[in-house]
């Protein structure tokens, strides 16, 4: 992206919107995984008369999120303490 | 993102111009790029959901499924997307 028409301001100007654009994609591909992963444990059933998530399943959504992110936190505690 | 080299970008237009070109297209490649994933994941979530045993056709009942898990995944997606922000801001205040 060092186009030489650009000038030095619109070039980081450029490096700034890709960066955070970036983070949204990687953001947004991480919540996509979470998604999958928390509606094979949470979502048994779809039928005609059910066409939204009830509170049980909502809750487990929310508590398969939180738990999956409790277990990475942990893991890397836990080797951080064995040095 | 891979189709970046080929932005189309008007020669004459002012630097400025040519800058909200990148900006406006990148934005609306990583909307597509989202929608696609969100399908993709839709297709197969509600594949396994609504055909555990497989009929000869995809009679009523089958589409009936596929509507409500559709809506349901949407939703889903929703909810665990509020839930992740909101616990990634709240570890970020810990430090």
């Amino acid at each position: 992206m060092s186009s030489p028409d650009f000038d030095q301001k619109t070039q980081e100007e450029l490096k700034k919107f890709l960066d955070a654009e970036n983070a949204k994609a990687q953001m947004q591909s991480t919540i996509h995984e979470f998604t999958g992963r928390c509606w094979d444990k949470c979502i048994k059933s779809a039928t005609s008369n059910n066409n939204k998530i009830d509170s049980t399943e909502k809750a487990c959504l929310e508590n398969c999120v939180n738990r999956f992110v409790d277990t990475s936190m942990f893991i890397v505690k836990r080797l951080q303490n064995r040095n | 993102m891979s189709s970046l080299q080929n932005l189309n970008i008007d020669p004459n237009a002012t630097p400025e111009q040519r800058k909200q070109m990148i900006f406006n297209q990148v934005k609306s490649e990583m909307a597509l790029a989202n929608a696609q994933e969100l399908i993709n994941k839709i297709n197969n979530n509600c594949f396994n959901l609504c055909f555990q045993n497989i009929g000869p056709s995809f009679s009523n009942n089958d589409q009936k499924c596929v509507t409500s898990c559709m809506d349901k995944y949407m939703e889903a997606w929703d909810i665990v997307s509020r839930t992740y922000v909101g616990r990634v801001q709240k570890e970020q205040q810990k430090f």
